[in-house]
């Protein structure tokens, strides 16, 4: 597999599994993935109907949502670029795999926009 | 998943780029009939307990159930008939549901004699669309949102009433929603004259209420409107139609006229103390000084003011117009509603934002206009969001949702409320019998008090000739009336048959007759009044009860100890009266402390604040110095006015 595939597979699962802190109205962990999906619907809000309110919180969340993105985005390529060619894909896969495994096992996530504020996990945190 | 995550991402993309529809009006919610009784004869003296001298009635009139947009996202249920249902002391369940099945279940142990329930009436039409599948608009993202995250159709929903926009399902001029907005406004009209009691028994009254909900900048602005009977416009006015408060007077004023259709209607405002100032700001709306037609207006449509509710007391603060010890209760430590959830809209309190500086102010302001705009009697209630009017037992506190806690789908983890919330209190009025004419003329004339819960009976005439001995003689009350008037009553000036030279205020306080609450430790009266110069004054005098602070309360058990009164009598003559001095004096009686809601709870969980390992999930607030683990519960009055001969 080529270190561009790989570098996206381990950012893919990194936005997809990864808890990270975001802030909106109070502070959470959720993954990437999950906050982007509240900002495209948080956006869509602002580009409709508009409001000061939704505003601030569409500007809240996508940016969060990008920088984190962002970050996942260079952090997956310097982690592919140290490891060894050799073991790149065993890692990337590996990785993969143990986020999936903790992500749907345990409560990582936590925010208040789902189930009170509870810890859930991936399929919580979805639902 | 991914890729089902993918195509929802580029669909909802697409989705936000689309232009806004604007489709024509859909009739949803077709008026429903409200019940014969509605139509009955409601003469006032139709009570078989009538009591000319007046009696205590204990009422809850901030109620908000499933109709409201931040209750419903709370997982609340509730509608208004079962609001009513649980204040005339039916068992009711609250959230979490398991399906059907309501997790936690309240009742009071005392029904309430009066309610209203009071839903914000801004997003009638929006909450009834997205809960209705095949409305138009059900399909809009907004909706989307409200049904997959409440908690963000809180903030993101609930936010537009900061600046009063409009979602585009709404339609042209949001008529769609205006439509919509029918059902829930009948609903509650329904709910409150099937659980109003036209019998010669009298047990209960329901008034038809709504909540104003403007928050310009997210300081609070927020006013019930009061029905006195079942003549109530088609839809009530929000914030949306009249944006500033001086268009809801005129709204209202050309809506519920009282000579051509018999409505009835005033507004009682409250959350001063989240309100950044603005609620009692010195000028209009637009920023111009008080003019004396605004003040007429003010005065008429707002003869009462919420003092304490769910969301903190607005008496007064320490520091801010103040040093009054007593007025270190149930303070937040935000000034606005934006300081609640996000440190950079706080703001710091304000003067304006505590009804005893707006009573000073009022005092300056009648001087220069003629009028007093901020003439204002008191009372309390919840402001509870899971429909439960009159929860307001420290010791069985469920929280109240609104801006605080939310349970909707799982049971509370640790404290059911915010720490820096509270269960609210009662209203409570001096009226003949318990009907709605009866109610809403004493509210009018602001012969009406505040609790903080316990149902502590209180009295205040002020006359010229009361008796010093008036406390012992059985026609307390009638004499009261005789020779003076009651609270929220202006004391006219002295004439020559006038014995004394200063006012005489006879308080009696009866402490809660159940036995349920702790005995009475004071009487105060606060005095506030303006001197030659104009600057504004307060004095706080202790009358009656004890003041060495003897009786004592242990947070860890709640037990409390030493000496307390049941009953309370004073005839009191303000020693500092200058009759060339407008003034004012409301009576304030303080219970012996006893423990804070957080308290009853953190102490059955074994929380010992020093050993961390005994503070769950939820409890950290147990331990949480800013906010106190004891209280003093109490009543205030509406205030008595002077003003002099030379200022009338």
């Amino acid at each position: 597999m080529s270190s561009v595939w790989l570098r996206c597979s381990l950012w893919l699962s990194l936005l997809l599994f990864l808890p990270i802190p975001f802030w909106a109205f109070g502070t959470g962990w959720a993954s990437v993935a999950w906050l982007a999906e509240i900002s495209a619907f948080t956006a869509a809000v602002f580009l409709i109907d508009g409001g000061m309110v939704a505003t601030m919180m569409a500007a809240t969340l996508v940016t969060q949502t990008i920088l984190w993105a962002a970050f996942l985005f260079f952090a997956s390529a310097r982690i592919v670029h140290r490891l060894p060619p050799s073991r790149r894909t065993g890692f990337v896969t590996a990785a993969g795999l143990a986020l999936l495994a903790v992500a749907l096992l345990l409560p990582i996530y936590a925010t208040s926009f789902v189930r009170d504020g509870q810890p859930v996990n991936l399929i919580g945190l979805f639902q | 998943m991914n890729v089902v995550f993918i195509i929802r991402l580029l669909l909802i993309l697409l989705l936000a780029a689309a232009p806004a529809a604007a489709e024509p009006v859909a009739v949803l919610a077709p008026p429903l009939v409200l019940p014969s009784a509605a139509a009955a004869d409601e003469t006032e003296g139709r009570c078989a307990d009538r009591n000319p001298l007046r009696k205590a009635l204990f009422g809850d009139l901030h109620v908000h159930s499933t109709l409201s947009l931040d209750a419903a996202t709370q997982g609340t249920r509730n509608r208004p008939r079962d609001a009513y249902r649980f204040a005339r002391g039916e068992k009711l369940g609250i959230q979490p549901y398991e399906g059907e099945v309501a997790l936690r279940e309240v009742q009071l142990e005392r029904p309430l004699d009066f309610a209203a329930v009071t839903d914000h009436a801004e997003l009638f039409g929006e909450l009834h669309i997205c809960r209705t599948p095949g409305a138009e608009g059900y399909d809009a993202i907004a909706c989307q949102i409200y049904r997959r995250w409440p908690r963000l159709a809180f903030f993101l929903i609930n936010g537009s009433l900061t600046d009063g926009s409009s979602f585009s399902f709404c339609g042209e001029k949001a008529a769609i929603c205006l439509e919509a907005a029918r059902g829930p406004w009948q609903e509650t009209i329904v709910a409150a004259e099937e659980a109003y009691d036209r019998s010669p028994t009298c047990s209960f009254t329901s008034l038809i209420a709504y909540e104003w909900t403007a928050a310009p900048e997210t300081n609070n602005l927020h006013r019930n409107v009061i029905f006195g009977n079942a003549q109530v416009p088609n839809l009530p006015i929000s914030s949306r139609d009249a944006r500033k408060v001086s268009d809801l007077w005129d709204a209202l004023a050309r809506e519920c006229d009282r000579d051509t259709t018999g409505c009835e209607a005033l507004i009682i405002p409250h959350n001063s103390n989240l309100s950044g100032g603005v609620m009692f700001a010195e000028t209009q709306e637009d920023g111009t000084a008080f003019s004396s037609a605004y003040a007429r207006r003010r005065a008429e449509m707002e003869p009462l003011v919420e003092l304490s509710q769910h969301k903190g007391d607005s008496e007064c603060r320490i520091g801010v117009g103040t040093r009054d010890e007593f007025c270190d209760f149930e303070l937040l430590p935000y000034g606005n509603f934006g300081g609640k959830f996000a440190d950079f809209q706080n703001v710091a309190p304000q003067e304006g934002s505590f009804v005893r500086n707006a009573l000073k102010k009022g005092l300056l302001l009648e001087k220069n206009l003629g009028t007093n705009p901020f003439q204002m009697g008191v009372i309390s209630s919840t402001d509870t969001h899971l429909g439960t009017p009159g929860a307001v037992r420290e010791d069985k506190h469920p929280g109240h949702g609104g801006a605080g806690e939310p349970s909707s789908v799982t049971m509370p983890r640790g404290l059911p409320d915010d720490i820096d919330f509270n269960p609210g209190g009662l209203a409570v009025v001096w009226a003949e019998e318990n009907s709605r004419e009866s109610i809403f003329a004493a509210l009018r004339r602001r012969e009406t008090y505040s609790t903080t819960g316990p149902r502590i009976k209180v009295r205040l005439f002020g006359g010229w000739n009361y008796a010093q001995d008036l406390c012992g003689q059985t026609d307390f009350v009638a004499r009261g009336y005789a020779g003076g008037v009651p609270m929220g009553g202006v004391l006219p000036n002295p004439t020559e048959t006038t014995t004394t030279s200063a006012p005489r205020f006879a308080i009696q306080a009866l402490r809660d007759s159940a036995g349920l609450e702790t005995p009475l430790e004071r009487i105060q009266i606060v005095k506030g009044w303006m001197d030659a110069d104009g600057e504004l004054h307060e004095e706080v005098y202790d009358v009656a009860g004890r003041t060495d602070r003897q009786a004592t309360v242990d947070s860890d058990t709640c037990a409390t100890a030493g000496p307390g009164a049941n009953q309370l009598c004073e005839v009191w003559t303000d020693p500092d009266f200058d009759p060339e001095q407008s003034a004012f004096w409301y009576a304030r009686v303080l219970e012996n402390p006893s423990c804070r809601w957080q308290s009853f709870i953190c102490n059955a969980a074994g929380v010992d604040c020093s050993d961390p390992e005994t503070i769950g999930a939820g409890f950290a607030p147990c331990c949480d110095s800013a906010f106190p683990r004891t209280i003093q519960e109490r009543a205030v009055t509406s205030p008595i006015w002077f003003v002099p001969e030379s200022t009338s």
